[in-house]
């Protein structure tokens, strides 16, 4: 099994802002005490975080000692009081494989990290590490708020709470936050004047109200969908606000690949990714995370140095903003993805839900959310019974289940029969073989 | 500027309360305030004091007065309801005659023979601000503050389109209380006219967090926190303090029994469970001074009305100050997007799952510009939820009572009781019951007084 990266940042004390420096993550600026450890098995790419922190800090008149930067998590847990995991494990020629091997069977995925072939294969690499990390974390620092960012991020979070049901583990995404902005831009409304409730799951949650200045405007929104200019812009997600009423997070590309309309046929593909990039091109992915990685690193360095100045915009990113809160910095609604219980009343109370959270003083407090639209929870539970059987299947170590999880894939299914579906999973288990425990091989 | 509606009004004290916390909020100080009430005098008084609070503080607020709702509601962002349907003669009633058969109630407002009549009484007048609201401001927001919370708001749930929450001072009022229990000081230089505005305006510990789910009047503190750390250790061994259990008896010896802290009074509770007030031994025993809610009502008046007529006359100032009460919080947070948690009386829609579906549970919500989100509980420790049902029981048969005004469900409601039948064989009842809607009749909608 071979790890990539693998960053985790440990805050303790209270005080922070949110502001995120651009082109580095998620980095807490304290004003009064702060504590930072980072990690990453890669030396080299943490040596370029550690300097970026360390010149964050001084920019900031914070002392520099207070960063720690490490290659051993164990070393650095005890005591922590919030932890971000964001890695990535398996590099592009994991995802290579989880992209071209489906492609050769007709499954077309764009990003391939939620769910369908390219996202349950990608949980196989993670939730060894990812329950790895927890145990440790359940030794060292249980009492710690874990938020991971990494993907795929509800079956991750599933995992987690089947297997240590007492972390306080939260799965963080950008996808709301993020659409509320592009539905802001598509209408011309100031974002700071719109409010949202959105609920759903992680990468399919709905705008179930809308509201600017206190009106409905909802209905604005649907008569927008039939403007041919953003149409072309985030085609599939119009296209769904079109039929099913609602507008879903995520982007067009993404959302593409978690339902059976768009990407079954050529002509369909033609279609329904006009533009490619984030808007459904074949394979996204690879030229996301394939970029040029030698001068990736020469602007890590750039950023290092201090060559390149530091961009103090405030990020879409909830992290900081839910620390502040947890500290008792007052409340701050965050779409959080927790188990859902009952707070969708019409989705399993065991799936994992993206669901508006308050967060307080520490505390993250889920709202009741009540039944989704039949026609929203319908896709949903498409995608939330193909989770299930995959989180099977990863605590069970049985290939079954991930033949089943396929099965059901809305998109895997539109495309293939069941026997291509399970040859198409062997051969997946034989080309990553290198990135995944033993025990998927025996028998 | 919102159009803020007091139905009710004419409850000087408790609608000069709500009116002065409500311009305390800079958001707040140009609504427009209707205040409504069938009592004239009652009326001009809440209105001429409402003047003075304009002139005094010179807001840019509106003021309408009116004895016809109907004239004011068009319009309406929140409507406030504070009636009380029979006033003090009703109320006398309900506590008298029961206590004749030996059900000697201290508030009679929630639960029991009181509180069932109590919603016979109200329960067709908030339905029927409920149509107006429906027909004249449907997107308006309806805050009750009128009990019996449950019975009232569970009948809205049941037979209206109406968006509505019932808020009450219990929860926030008891943590405030636990909190000095616990030994928390908080610095008040305030001076206090008498215990009951010491109870609305001394404020809290900032370092104190709950949260509380169950019923009103009944919800319990399933976390209490001091300083971020479980503080319920504390608070066992404040128990242990005479002076200190001597204030709070049933409520300790619930939380003895039980392991959980429950709102409102030591009163207040005894009246819902069977354990306490089934002979004059045990009241004695557990509530050694009475406090008579009624009688305190009556008596207690007419020191407020004085002082409002000096502040109306101008020779004492109305003091600006913010008590407990949540109402201008929620409309503050729905005005301004800033986010407030308060516990409201809801719809169980699913929010605590071991209470029965549709109950009217009062349950942890946040309130922002969208309106009032309440919060998902779960399962209650199962011996609190057992409690909630004995007094869930009777709700659900008053309000089936009410709403199809079949009178054996009020029987039923009343011999389902967990005091009454703590005390009462069930053809007793019957006669109390009988004896109630006899003596209440005048008060009851005409429907009623042909069943009677």
């Amino acid at each position: 099994m071979k790890t990539d990266e693998n960053h985790l940042y440990r805050c303790r004390k209270s005080d922070f802002y949110s502001k995120t420096p651009r082109g580095s993550c998620a980095i807490a600026l304290p004003r009064e005490e702060i504590e930072v450890a980072l990690v990453d098995i890669n030396e080299r790419r943490l040596s370029y975080i550690t300097r970026i922190a360390q010149r964050i800090f001084a920019e900031n008149g914070i002392p520099i000692e207070r960063i720690t930067a490490t290659t051993d998590r164990r070393a650095v847990l005890g005591g922590s009081q919030y932890i971000f995991i964001s890695i990535l494990v398996g590099d592009i020629e994991a995802i290579r494989k989880d992209i071209e091997i489906p492609l050769r069977y007709g499954v077309d995925q764009c990003i391939g990290d939620t769910i369908g072939p390219g996202g349950i294969f990608r949980a196989l690499r993670t939730a060894p590490v990812i329950l790895d990390i927890c145990r440790d974390i359940a030794e060292l620092c249980p009492e710690a708020f874990v938020f991971n960012y990494t993907n795929p991020m509800s079956i991750l979070c599933w995992v987690v709470k089947e297997v240590h049901p007492s972390l306080r583990f939260y799965s963080l995404c950008h996808s709301v936050q993020h659409t509320a902005k592009q539905i802001a831009e598509y209408m011309g409304w100031p974002l700071e004047d719109l409010e949202y409730w959105v609920a759903g799951i992680n990468h399919q949650a709905w705008f179930l109200e809308l509201r600017l200045r206190g009106r409905d405007v909802y209905p604005l929104l649907r008569e927008k969908a039939w403007d041919p200019e953003i149409a072309e812009k985030d085609t599939t997600r119009v296209e769904m606000l079109k039929h099913l009423g609602y507008f879903v997070t995520e982007s067009s590309g993404h959302n593409s690949e978690y339902n059976p309309w768009f990407r079954k046929r050529p002509d369909l593909l033609q279609r329904f990714t006009p533009g490619g990039g984030w808007n459904g091109e074949t394979g996204f992915i690879l030229k996301l995370y394939g970029k040029d990685r030698e001068s990736y690193e020469q602007e890590l360095e750039r950023i290092a140095s201090g060559a390149e100045p530091l961009s103090y915009e405030e990020s879409e990113e909830y992290g900081m903003k839910i620390i502040y809160a947890l500290e008792g910095g007052g409340i701050f609604r965050a779409n959080i993805n927790l188990p859902n219980r009952g707070t969708i009343t019409n989705l399993p109370p065991q799936c994992i839900v993206e669901v508006p959270c308050f967060v307080e003083k520490g505390r993250i407090r889920p709202a009741f959310v009540g039944d989704l639209p039949l026609q929203l929870a319908a896709l949903n539970r498409m995608v939330v019974q193909s989770q299930e059987m995959a989180v099977r299947g990863i605590l069970e170590k049985c290939r079954d289940y991930i033949y089943y999880a396929l099965y059901y894939d809305p998109l895997t299914a539109a495309v293939l029969s069941l026997d291509e579906i399970k040859r198409m999973v062997d051969d997946m288990f034989e080309a990553e073989r290198e990135y995944l425990p033993n025990e998927w091989y025996h028998s | 500027m919102p159009k803020i509606v007091l139905i009710g009004a004419g409850s000087v004290v408790f609608a000069q309360k709500l009116i002065i916390d409500l311009v305390t909020f800079p958001s707040l100080r140009n609504s427009t305030i209707a205040l409504v009430d069938i009592d004239e005098e009652r009326l001009e008084l809440i209105t001429k004091l409402t003047e003075r609070l304009k002139e005094q503080e010179h807001l840019p607020l509106s003021i309408e007065a009116t004895t016809e709702r109907r004239k004011v509601l068009r319009g309406a962002d929140y409507v406030i309801n504070m009636i009380q349907v029979g006033g003090l003669d009703a109320y006398r009633l309900d506590v008298e005659i029961p206590r004749k058969y030996g059900v000697d109630q201290t508030v009679g407002d929630t639960l029991g023979p009181g509180g069932v009549f109590r919603a016979l009484r109200t329960v067709p007048v908030l339905l029927e601000i409920c149509r107006d609201i429906e027909e004249l401001c449907p997107d308006a927001l309806l805050i009750n503050y009128t009990n019996p919370m449950t019975i009232l708001c569970w009948a809205v749930n049941k037979s209206t389109r109406v968006r509505n929450v019932g808020l009450c001072h219990s929860v926030q009022g008891t943590a405030r209380t636990l909190a000095e229990y616990i030994g928390v000081k908080v610095e008040d230089k305030m001076k206090y006219e008498n215990e009951e505005y010491e109870f609305f305006y001394k404020p809290m510990p900032a370092d104190i967090d709950y949260w509380v789910a169950g019923i009103n009047h009944q919800a319990w503190f399933l976390e209490f926190r001091y300083k971020g750390e479980d503080a319920y250790p504390l608070l066992w061994r404040a128990m242990e303090d005479p002076s200190i259990y001597s204030r709070d008896i049933v409520r300790f010896e619930i939380m003895r029994h039980f392991g959980y802290f429950v709102t409102e009074s030591s009163h207040h509770m005894s009246e819902y469970v069977p354990y306490f007030r089934k002979n004059p031994e045990l009241v004695v025993r557990y509530i050694p001074k009475r406090w008579d809610y009624y009688e305190i009502c009556r008596a207690g008046l007419v020191p407020y009305l004085e002082k409002i007529q000096r502040q109306i006359q101008g020779e004492e100032p109305i003091e600006i100050r913010r008590s407990l009460e949540y109402g201008a919080y929620i409309i503050n947070a729905m005005e301004t997007g800033e986010v407030t948690r308060i516990n409201g009386n809801v719809a169980n829609t699913g929010l605590i799952t071991n209470l029965p579906y549709g109950c009217c549970v009062e349950v942890p919500c946040f309130v922002d510009r969208l309106g009032i989100h309440p919060c998902f509980v779960g399962d209650l420790p199962p011996q609190l939820a057992a409690i909630n049902r004995t007094n869930i029981n009777v709700q659900e048969l008053a309000v089936e009572g009410i709403l199809q005004q079949k009178k054996e469900y009020i029987y039923e409601a009343i011999a389902l009781d967990p005091l009454t039948s703590a005390i009462l064989t069930l053809d007793e009842i019957r006669s109390m019951v009988d004896e109630m809607f006899e003596a209440e009749k005048e008060y009851l909608p005409e429907d009623w007084k042909l069943l009677v």
